[in-house]
């Protein structure tokens, strides 16, 4: 700012800018309050110097000719403080606006209280998958699935029984990664499917689920018909109810998502098996029966 | 003078501020909309920044938590029209790193909402993408913002109070001073 100044001072017609330059920035620091914050009013000392001697000097001018100077001089004067006023407006809006999405990174921060995460038991597939089946079994078939996810559903009504047969066969095991990301009723189920799971209980109270899902977010899985359900699934115990109730495993629920997110699972159902991504046509009884034999 | 072409192109003329008042309430109006459909759902926009898989993980989350915020501000400022060619500029830029990002999810044949007016992101296997609609309504909001910003001028914005007076004033002081 200052040596800028400078620089205009040395023209004998630039003298009288940095005056009216200045004089606009005194009204300016009154009235505008918003460009006012920055207004630089302490800022520009060095163009007061060849203010005051340029009227003296102009005097030998005729006075016709000296109005119209200053008035082409005001004119540029007020432009270049416009755009002056112009540049602090957009740097204080730029770093307001820098601020504002640091604050909202520290709100949402502190909004994601991590929940501790509680293992359950069967918990011990790859990113805390569920793993159901016979240890012995070659082939490990990796699930992503939400509770509430209709596609999922028709996967498990259409080649469900072909999945539970191979798995009684001994031929797969399956990390079960239960995501929640469909809403609050998804995290609901996947907690209860974790204490079931801790029972040793994950496959009853997973095919009880599908069997009896609700449409998306319509208020289906509460807790009392996750317990009610759970009963179906064989689960009456005191630790499943206090799980279902207190959210025991709602950390572990919000982990398993977003490990599966971070590992690029994108949609449910996702089925991997040997670290590749079944097409929806080997989603079929006879396909997944194919991709599950193949690499064995 | 008073053709058509004159009274848009010409940043005094009614039209012309009409129209940019126009594009910047309509703007400010789509900033607000889509932050606030994200703001509530920070864990949403992770899946949805992570599934373009374009930022590394260390960015994703940054990112994510900022935008919606981001569009709110921009909404707020659009619609009191505060530094509405700065503004604009910086709407514009978000609507081509968007439109971008889209585009390369398309070619990339990833199957993913844009997560552009919701939390989206995840799609099951068989939901359709909408890629073609995305890239179109994005594009449009590019060309609004762009010509925000050429016309940054409309009715009903705070720049207009803060120009006027100030432009009074300094012509008044200026002439005790040197006159």
């Amino acid at each position: 700012m200052a040596s800028n100044s400078k620089t205009r001072g040395k023209g004998g017609n630039g003298r009288t800018a940095p005056t009216a330059a200045r004089s606009a920035e005194r009204g300016g620091a009154g009235t505008n309050p918003a460009a006012g914050t920055n207004s630089p009013a302490g800022t520009n000392p060095a163009g007061g110097a060849g203010g005051g001697s340029g009227p003296a000097r102009r005097g030998k001018a005729g006075a016709e000719d000296r109005r119209t100077k200053a008035a082409t001089a005001r004119a540029a004067a007020a432009a270049q403080e416009r755009r002056r006023r112009n540049l602090i407006v957009a740097g204080v809006v730029v770093v307001v606006l820098i601020i504002v999405g640091v604050i909202g990174f520290a709100v949402q921060n502190s909004r994601e209280e991590s929940k501790p995460v509680v293992l359950p038991a069967a918990a011990t597939g790859t990113d805390g998958g569920i793993v159901v089946g016979q240890a012995s079994a070659p082939v490990t078939v990796d699930m992503y699935e939400d509770f509430q996810c209709p596609a999922c559903e028709a996967l498990e009504t259409q080649t469900g029984p072909t999945i539970r047969a191979l798995l009684d066969q001994g031929k797969i095991k399956i990390d079960y990664h239960m995501m929640s990301f469909i809403g609050p009723e998804s995290k609901r189920a996947a907690n209860a499917a974790a204490a079931a799971a801790n029972e040793g209980k994950f496959r009853q109270l997973h095919d009880v689920l599908y069997a009896n899902q609700p449409k998306e977010n319509t208020g289906g899985f509460t807790r009392d018909t996750l317990l009610t359900l759970g009963t179906k699934a064989g689960l009456t115990s005191q630790a499943y109810k206090d799980a279902v109730n207190n959210g025991t495993y709602d950390g572990y629920v919000a982990k398993v998502d977003s490990d599966a997110s971070k590992a690029g699972v994108t949609g449910t159902p996702t089925v991997i098996i040997g670290g590749k991504q079944l097409s929806s046509a080997q989603l079929t009884p006879d396909g997944f029966r194919a991709a599950a034999t193949a690499t064995s | 003078m008073n053709t058509i072409a004159y009274r848009l192109t010409t940043p005094t003329q009614p039209a012309s501020r009409s129209i940019s008042t126009v594009l910047r309430l309509a703007l400010g109006a789509v900033w607000l909309v889509a932050g606030l459909l994200k703001v509530n759902d920070p864990d949403g926009m992770l899946r949805s920044v992570r599934a373009f898989r374009i930022l590394p993980e260390a960015l994703v989350q940054p990112v994510a938590y900022s935008v919606p915020f981001l569009e709110i501000a921009l909404g707020v400022l659009l619609i009191v029209g505060l530094a509405v060619r700065v503004t604009a500029l910086l709407s514009a830029l978000m609507f081509a790193v968007y439109i971008a990002a889209i585009a390369s999810a398309a070619a990339r044949g990833l199957r993913i909402d844009c997560g552009c007016f919701s939390s989206g992101g995840d799609l099951t296997a068989d939901a359709p993408t909408h890629y073609t609609s995305e890239l179109v309504r994005d594009s449009l909001l590019l060309v609004a913002a762009t010509l925000l910003a050429w016309r940054p001028g409309g009715y009903l914005a705070v720049d207009r109070l803060l120009d006027q007076p100030v432009n009074d004033r300094s012509g008044s002081d200026a002439d005790g001073l040197e006159l």
